[in-house]
């Protein structure tokens, strides 16, 4: 799952990762993130920091509080453009797995999502 | 102003150097317009519409008024409305006139306020033009209602008293009213007395197909040529032209040396060996003519090429040189492209040199700086080249919004708002590497820290240019 209100990195991250044979799920900000995971899965999820309406970290929260253990434990991969802003220990202390500053690596961004859904 | 802006500067003196350049630029057309007053009045003016890129006059409009709105503790902002079709066909000059007209009003009458000039779509006609609105308004010193009235007629100032506090010939808003009815537009204002005034005027002009804008921002394309020590002699009796002649040739390394005249040029040429020299044609004491004759008939050494300079620029003039003995001929007055395209022409002429390298640097600005190589290669390797073009499609439809959607929040100074949007634009053109408009966006970025008014506006102007770069680029 992408969420990103970027239509620029959406679709880019999109087509990169579809080319490795990923399905990919688009929402704009945390609010859909999480209604869509009311009634769906994901395997892994891709968090933009600055979203409209709920953001990353708000959404990031509200994930590893959800009842249903499988959907609570979802690797999340923050993608943030002001990585200065929060620590490494901040995101891990609020259940993100990894985070990718933008400008994004493409490969790094591979690499990542192929690593935390090996399992 | 050439030579100066020749010299090393920092980016502080360019950009002053700039700030004159076009502003006297543009001062000077405005002038010989407000001569020309009689002709409209006569009925013979006649508009000249070219396709224009609407914010490019914008910020022309903004460059020539800026420091004068600063000087003031003006705060000074312009504003194009998002449903603005950017591409039309208009008289630029004209436009400028008007508008320049009504903003010099707005900053002559206002002290430590804000002028604020706002463009907008009023309708699309039958015929298919759009009928355009500008509004200038100001928090100045205002008008009586019943000063309006007087405001449109000739040479009315509304202060007549002799001491009057304000200059001006009280031409300004008569040309414009003449010059806004030969655009189908009609000028208005509203203003109350203390309060601040509001001038507007509309104008019909068809919208046309975008097209690839010449960016008057940066400077005409320097040629980046490395001639190695060449050695160039300049014959000519004027300072100026010696001066920028030879600051060009140095810039590119020449060796330069000059001389004031004919005679003076024959005994330097005695005593050195210049590979190439260029002559002036009008001189004391000895012209060029008389010199290159006297070279060419007595000299024992092998002649170096004379390149004859000259304002004349007839087709016959040129012939009468190359018969005289000049070898070539350079028009006056000295332009940096077809000295620099001359000389090279000559250098592999005499010595069968392969010729150097002639690319424009604009050239190189737009290729190096507007996108990074090695990001687009990572593009590539994942989406190929039709991948490519649609992130980049993407970008350009994202950001074309985002961009309105700023200068909005800007004009509300809703600053949370309009970091956002900068931040979106940062995070998408930097990953995407489209470096100029990253660039500017992480400096935009810095300056929301602070909120300075002054600084956002400008880098808010610079996102536009940049990214516009960026569009010329891709479509290219």
């Amino acid at each position: 799952m992408v969420a990103e209100d970027s239509s620029v990195i959406q679709n880019l991250t999109k087509r990169i990762l579809s080319f490795q044979n990923y399905e990919i799920i688009s929402m704009k900000n945390g609010k859909e993130v999480l209604d869509y995971l009311d009634k769906n899965d994901a395997d892994i999820i891709l968090m933009d920091i600055n979203m409209p309406v709920m953001n990353g970290i708000d959404c990031a929260k509200a994930v590893r509080a959800l009842a249903d253990k499988t959907k609570s434990s979802i690797p999340i991969i923050a993608i943030t453009g002001n990585a200065q802003n929060h620590t490494v220990d901040f995101f891990h202390s609020i259940g993100i797995n990894e985070f990718l500053p933008k400008p994004l690596n493409f490969d790094l961004l591979v690499e990542l999502v192929n690593k935390y859904t090996q399992n | 102003m050439t030579v100066l802006d020749l010299t090393h500067l920092n980016a502080v003196q360019k950009d002053y150097v700039q700030t004159i350049k076009k502003s006297s630029e543009t001062l000077l057309t405005i002038l010989n317009d407000i001569l020309d007053l009689s002709k409209i009045e006569a009925g013979k003016m006649q508009l000249k519409p070219q396709p224009i890129y609407l914010e490019n006059t914008l910020s022309k409009l903004y460059a020539l008024f800026s420091q004068q709105a600063k000087i003031k503790n003006i705060e000074f902002n312009y504003l194009i409305n998002p449903d603005v079709p950017m591409y039309m066909e208009a008289d630029e000059t004209r436009l400028l006139q008007i508008l320049s007209n009504l903003t010099s009003n707005a900053i002559k009458f206002t002290e430590n306020g804000t002028v604020n000039i706002t463009i907008e779509k009023l309708r699309t006609t039958q015929k298919g033009t759009n009928i355009m609105k500008a509004t200038i308004s100001d928090t100045g010193i205002g008008m009586s209602q019943d000063q309006l009235p007087l405001l449109f007629n000739p040479f009315t100032q509304l202060d007549n008293s002799s001491t009057k506090s304000f200059s001006g010939t009280g031409l300004g808003l008569v040309i414009s009213k003449q010059l806004c009815e030969m655009m189908n537009g009609i000028v208005g204002v509203k203003s109350k007395l203390g309060d601040g005034s509001t001038f507007w005027f509309t104008f019909e002009v068809p919208e046309i197909a975008p097209f690839e804008v010449e960016n008057k921002n940066t400077n005409s394309p320097q040629l980046v040529v490395d001639f190695k020590g060449l050695k160039v002699l300049v014959v000519d009796d004027n300072l100026v032209n010696r001066k920028v002649a030879t600051e060009i040739l140095k810039n590119h390394n020449c060796q330069v040396d000059t001389a004031v005249n004919g005679k003076e040029a024959i005994e330097k040429i005695t005593e050195n060996d210049y590979e190439i020299v260029l002559m002036d044609i009008q001189m004391p004491i000895m012209d060029g003519i008389a010199a290159t004759i006297e070279i060419k008939k007595n000299s024992t050494k092998k002649i170096p090429p004379i390149i004859a300079m000259t304002a004349y620029s007839m087709k016959e003039d040129r012939q009468k040189y190359l018969e005289l003995g000049m070898d070539d001929y350079l028009p006056k007055p000295i332009r940096v492209e077809s000295l620099l395209s001359k000389i090279n022409e000559w250098v592999h002429k005499v010595d069968g040199l392969k010729p150097f390298s002639m690319i424009k640097e604009s050239e190189i600005i737009e290729n190096e700086g507007v996108v990074e190589e090695a990001v687009v290669n990572q593009l590539l390797k994942y989406g190929g080249k039709e991948g490519l073009l649609e992130m980049w499609e993407d970008f350009d439809i994202e950001t074309s919004m985002l961009l309105k959607l700023s200068e909005f929040a800007f004009a509300k100074k809703d600053f949370t708002q309009l970091k956002s949007y900068i931040h979106t634009i940062k995070g998408s053109s930097g990953t995407l590497g489209i470096t100029k408009v990253t660039k500017v966006a992480t400096l935009l970025d810095n300056a929301l820290q602070h909120e300075s008014n002054k600084q956002v506006s400008d880098l808010l102007t610079q996102l536009h240019i940049a990214f516009h770069d960026f569009l010329v680029y891709y479509k290219k």
